[in-house]
């Protein structure tokens, strides 16, 4: 039985119709929104968070028809190639960005604590980004990146 | 020309696709799918050794959806390896699209090729498969055993090159060498230690697993969009399988989530290709997480015999290894990867009295392939930690005794010559060696004076801090090849189309910062487009650590040829003879009365003015040396000496990759090599069954490690010119991975007096030792 | 799992009735983390309990009441005098699980690494029942085997209630781990509660390290009504006190070192809570 699922998907209005058992990451790849990437499919790399109600999720564990009314932001919601988000020019110039598979969802992750907490701490960084995975970069320099965006006491 | 005069490499420009990547961009092979593109499900075998009696599609056949199922029985039975390597590879042909016997837990049976991917998962389990099950060889000791199950029985199975292969004791390759007397030398130390050490299975773990699609273009030829490091030996290997001549086929490498060797290897394109032209549909496959853990590749686990012989003053009179690596149910990479373990590590210490075997054998369990490192990361361990043993032992600091014998500048090895990949190796002497300034920088950076003995700590918690010195090569000489082109537009832009093979390195950066300090002009001038086999020249892809200073080299030999081009074009249209002519901010210059013309203004005149034509050109480039980084690493650790957990707590890389073209880059290259080095020697590991089958192929039982888990990761990077190298540049990529299992386990006999001779270091084991075995 | 049917109750009550009705087709949804580890072969339809009304964190006279669908995330951030949930939500899986994965998922169906029930046996939380009739049940009772045989079809964990950690009382876990996100080896929980230099309370629970939680009622009793030991007298009593445990073997470590990791653990969280009971902190 199909289902027509409605919610706010990067600020628009969006009807998707969809399987019952289906993911959101799926669903939202299905719609053309690859930026959404599916590394694992069982929940731990975090290449396919996205952010509902400003929250970051694993897409690849929730059921699309679960967002029925709430809201969903992606990748594609993050800047544009004119007016790149600052979160994605800080991991481009600190050479944060190698094969960029994690980079999407890291970069959601990371926007979902400093949309609540411009101030937020390093440690509460680290401690936000543990269900992202990359295995390019060791992660030093995504952080470097991220200190540099960060409010007053990031550093 | 000195580092301080380049104005492109040697800086750290932002990487070219880094905001691509950033937003999202739909440019991996799974975002490029199209629509109405059919799904693979393929159906793994069960058993870790067995004969297909019989198998029955037809009850698959006749789900709905389902377009295709492939199998022994109707494909082309054409023996070959799937390890990408140059040609022709020194790997055994004992792999078949599907065969009638499967070798491991998770091998190819029979593939559904259906409408969607639920339609194929279904199909697969309606397969009727009839199994004899045979006696399974699940070591090293049960495949070298007299009277074991030979694995490869199959009479077609040979390497195409002239190297030991005996498939029926189960041996994949052998290799060896001696210079002087082992024995000998072990007689004239003072002090000789000999002991055997193991490395174990490992997963590369790239974020994006395998993914292939292909779909056949109006005029019949196969387009194959793949996520791979090989893209030309992707399109030769799928040629020789399936039959067809290679002008058939098209390969594309987009931007891929991540190599580190596993994607060096032909897996899924041979199905999606055939299933293409089958069917008429564009067929697409990605492999599950449990798939990439299973039925990709792994980094071989290999036990070592290690000798060493030692004066009381420091000079070794003896070096012996002997490596039995386990090379899984195929044997790519199984000769290449055991020599590497020798040819790597071997040379990096001088020794009087050297010896060297490899073995490499056949079992039923999930296959070695290449894995950054290649083998060095194997044989680092037993070496750098017997190193740290013996100094202990004549009472030299482990530091000193391997500055007083590590290989120096203007010094070459005898392994060198002796070990090639399939045949023998090329001599070369050491151009750059900055080794003991990383040792020296390094060690002020952890604190090693302050290290302590084991035997002083006291408490729950003890710290300790262990080193280790490495090396690795750049390229593999007279054998590979990387070729670019370059063209140049009217507004003094410029395509740079080349084969390697950039897999989140960063090396189209990289080669687009080598071709701008070449032309004189800018990065963003450099249009750059790789790996597709239809438009760009030729290169073996990405492996070896060969991209910068193989096809580095190609794309330095290609702008000069074009700058040349420039300047004699510029010559006509100043009226200034070439010599007085120089390049500068993308304009030619005259040395003397101040006259110019912009690059725009070259490219103008030559495509519209007078004496019309493209200034463009190709080059390719092979190596005669593989000039090695070294490094310096050190990891300072704390162990729990009730549980045996181990942490790291602060690690330290020194590394001499010649000249870094792009800083920030090379360092981001090794601490991700570090961290993965980290985690393979704390966590990641393989767990079977009895019978051979995987326990833990998911990434919750599979543990790498997160942003949580990592400790401070400090990278040094100490410039030397290596002369044959593009502006001095030598290789950075794989020698990283090598560091952490030996410096921790240095680490963690400096904290708690126990020494670790099998990874990784499990907090069971490091208890067990503590125990006392 | 494959499913029939995707339903969203805007109420306790309707996501009842909707249980109720469907019998054992019914699949209650609470944060859907855990799906991959159930081996469901039938068709399901599943109830999603996010809209019933079921989430929340409310101060009660002694301590709190979480409502089934509270986020782990929202036990991480509250900070109150008393509250010690946070401790354990610090380190629960991942940062996109802890948003996700609520109270009553991680306790209505135990699994061996499953946080919140060694928890809650060692604060001694009740459960609340929404069924016929609505009906609370202590820790003890509720995680005896799997808590799905408390609940008859269209009954579901409505609450839980933990009471406010006081003076004189300490509150500690010990989990170990490969990497941060990782299954627990073991998992010990302590609250303890001392006065005047003695131990009047004591409740200790092991999870992980064995096939489903549970207290050790020797070691508590060895305890209880004794002066506040020392590090050395926790450290060999532990030694013998788990002895009748059979462990499970974890992440391919032996059973025999899981006991070993299973003690410290134990030890650890016993240290740690008698500290900070004894410091009236």
């Amino acid at each position: 039985m199909k289902k027509e699922v409605r919610f706010h998907l990067n600020g628009e209005e969006q009807v998707m119709t969809v399987e019952p058992q289906e993911t959101l990451a799926f669903a939202l790849r299905r719609m053309g929104l690859t930026g959404t990437k599916v590394g694992c499919n069982e929940g731990c790399c975090g290449s396919c968070t996205v952010l509902l109600d400003g929250r970051a999720v694993y897409a690849c564990l929730m059921y699309a028809c679960h967002v029925e009314g709430r809201t969903v932001r992606t990748i594609e919601h993050f800047g544009s190639h004119d007016e790149p988000h600052p979160l994605q020019v800080a991991l481009a110039d600190h050479g944060a960005v190698q094969c960029g598979f994690c980079m999407p969802g890291m970069i959601l992750a990371a926007a979902a604590l400093l949309e609540e907490n411009p101030k937020a701490t390093e440690p509460e960084l680290i401690r936000h980004l543990d269900g992202n995975l990359c295995r390019c970069t060791g992660y030093e320099k995504i952080q470097d990146a991220l200190r540099s965006v960060m409010g007053g006491s990031g550093s | 020309m000195k580092s301080k005069d380049f104005k492109v490499v040697h800086h750290s420009v932002r990487k070219i696709d880094a905001l691509t990547l950033a937003r999202g961009g739909a440019v991996y092979a799974p975002d490029l799918v199209p629509a109405n593109a059919l799904h693979v499900k393929m159906l793994w075998s069960p058993h870790a050794h067995a004969r297909i009696v019989s198998i029955d599609t037809s009850k698959a056949e006749a789900m709905p959806g389902v377009k295709l199922v492939l199998h022994h029985g109707n494909v082309p039975r054409v023996p070959h390896t799937t390890a990408g390597q140059g040609f022709p590879e020194p790997s055994p042909y004992d792999t078949f699209m599907f065969d009638r016997k499967v070798r491991f837990v998770g091998d190819r049976v029979a593939a559904v090729i259906a409408e969607t991917r639920d339609q194929a998962v279904e199909a697969v389990q309606a397969i009727e498969v009839v199994y004899e099950e045979l006696p399974a060889v699940l070591s090293i000791d049960e495949a070298l055993r007299e009277g074991s199950p030979v694995i490869h029985d199959e009479p077609e199975a040979h390497v195409p090159i002239p190297v030991p292969y005996e498939p029926e004791k189960n041996v994949v390759a052998r290799v060896g060498m001696d210079v002087g007397s082992l024995e000998e030398g072990l007689a004239a130390a003072d002090i000789a230690l000999d002991d055997t050490y193991e490395t174990h299975y490992a997963q590369h773990v790239p974020i994006e697993p395998h993914v292939s699609f292909a779909s056949l273009a109006p005029d019949g030829r196969v387009i194959i969009v793949t996520s791979t490091q090989v893209p030309f030996h992707v399109r030769r290997i799928v040629a020789q399988t399936l039959e067809i001549p290679v002008q058939r086929i098209r390969v594309i490498k987009p931007r891929i989530g991540g190599g580190f060797g596993v994607k060096q290897e032909i897996l899924l394109e041979d199905v999606v290709a055939l299933g293409a032209l089958r069917t008429g549909r564009p067929v697409y496959w990605k492999y599950s997480r449990e798939e990439e853990f299973v039925s990709s590749r792994t980094r071989h686990p290999i036990r070592t015999r290690l000798r060493l012989g030692v004066k009381k003053d420091g000079s070794i009179t003896a070096l012996g290894m002997d490596c039995l690596s386990n090379t899984g149910a195929y044997g790519g990479h199984g000769l290449t990867v055991v020599c590497n373990s020798g040819s790597k590590m071997l040379p990096l210490y001088r020794a009087a009295n050297i010896h060297f075997t490899g073995t490499a054998v056949y079992t039923n369990l999930p296959v070695g392939g290449a894995y950054r490192g290649y083998g060095a990361t194997q044989s680092a361990f037993p070496v750098e930690c017997m190193v740290d043993e013996i100094a202990e032992k004549i009472g030299m600091d482990p530091l000193e005794f391997r500055l007083l014998n590590h290989i120096k500048t203007g010094e070459t090895s005898p392994v060198f010559r002796a070990l090639g990949e399939g045949k023998a190796g090329v001599e070369q002497a050491i151009g750059s060696c900055k080794l003991a300034e990383c040792v020296k920088l390094g060690a002020k950076e952890i604190g090693w004076k302050k290290r302590g003995s084991p035997a002083k700590k006291t408490g729950r918690y003890r710290r300790g801090i262990g080193m280790c010195c490495l090396m690795q090569g750049s390229s593999i000489p007279e054998i590979d090849m990387g070729a670019a082109s370059l063209k140049m537009n009217e507004d003094g832009s410029f395509n740079l189309l080349m084969g390697a093979t950039d897999l989140g390195t960063g090396s189209d950066t990289v080669l687009a910062q080598i071709a701008a300090e070449e032309l004189g002009t800018t990065v963003d001038k450099i249009i750059v487009y790789s790996s597709d086999t239809d438009m760009t020249p030729f290169d073996v892809g990405a492996y070896a650590s060969s991209t910068t200073y193989l096809s580095g080299s190609a794309v330095q030999n290609c702008a000069g040829k074009v700058k040349k081009q420039i300047l004699t074009v510029a010559s006509s249209m100043l009226g200034v003879p070439v010599k007085e002519l120089t390049v500068s901010g993308a304009r030619v210059l005259t040395r003397e009365e101040g006259k110019s013309v912009s690059f725009s203004e070259v490219a103008i005149h030559s495509l519209y003015a007078s004496d019309q034509h493209q200034i463009g050109a190709m080059s390719s480039h092979i190596t005669h040396k593989s000039p090695p980084p070294f490094s310096a690493h050190f990891a300072e650790v704390e162990v729990d000496t009730l549980t045996g957990m181990v942490k790291v707590l602060r690690y330290v890389a020194a590394v001499d990759c010649g000249t870094a073209i792009n800083p920030k880059l090379a360092e981001g290259q090794t601490e991700g090599g570090v961290l993965n080095g980290i985690s393979f020697a704390l966590t990641e590991e393989y767990l079977f069954s009895p019978k051979g089958k995987m326990l833990n192929a998911s990434m919750q039982d599979y543990k790498i490690f997160s942003m949580r888990d990592k400790p401070e990761i400090k990278t040094i990077l100490v410039p030397s010119y290596e002369k044959t190298g593009p502006f001095g540049a030598k290789s950075v990529s794989e020698i990283c991975i090598n560091g952490p299992i030996p410096a921790i386990a240095n680490a963690i006999y400096n904290a708690v007096g126990v020494r670790l001779k099998a990874s990784p270091f499990t907090p069971e084991k490091v208890w067990r030792a503590m125990q006392g075995g | 799992m494959k499913l029939k049917d995707y339903l969203l109750p805007g109420s306790l009550d309707e996501a009842k009735r909707l249980l109720r009705e469907l019998g054992p087709a019914g699949l209650p949804v609470a944060g859907a983390t855990s799906h991959g580890f159930l081996n469901v072969k039938e068709e399901r339809v599943a109830v999603d309990l996010s809209r019933a009304g079921l989430a929340g964190i409310t101060a009660t006279a002694s301590g709190w009441r979480i409502g089934a669908m509270t986020p782990i995330e929202d036990l991480y951030r509250r900070r109150e005098k008393g509250w010690v949930l946070d401790r354990v939500a610090d380190a629960f899986v991942s940062q996109q699980i802890r948003n996700v994965c609520t109270l009553g998922g991680n306790i209505a169906r135990v699994f061996p690494w499953s946080d919140f029930p060694v928890v809650l046996l060692a604060l001694d939380g009740t459960m609340r029942i929404a069924g016929e009739p609505d009906r609370s049940m202590g820790a003890d009772e509720f995680f005896k085997g799997q808590p799905a045989r408390h609940f008859q079809a269209g009954e579901l964990l409505e609450w839980v209630e933990v009471s406010r950690l006081g003076a004189g009382e300490g509150f500690a876990v010990g989990k170990q781990k490969r990497t941060e996100v990782d299954f627990s080896q073991a998992t010990a929980a302590v609250k303890a509660t001392v006065a005047e230099g003695k131990v009047t309370g004591l409740r200790i629970a092991l999870g992980a390290a064995v096939a489903v939680p549970t207290r050790l009622p020797e070691l508590e009793a060895a305890f209880t009504g004794q002066a506040v030991p020392g590090e050395a007298t926790i450290r060999s009593a532990v030694e013998g006190a788990l002895d009748g445990l059979s462990f499970r073997s974890v992440a391919g470590m032996s059973r025999d070192y899981i006991a070993v990791v299973a003690r410290v653990m134990t030890g650890d969280a016993l240290v740690a809570a008698l500290a900070e009971a004894g410091g009236g902190k």
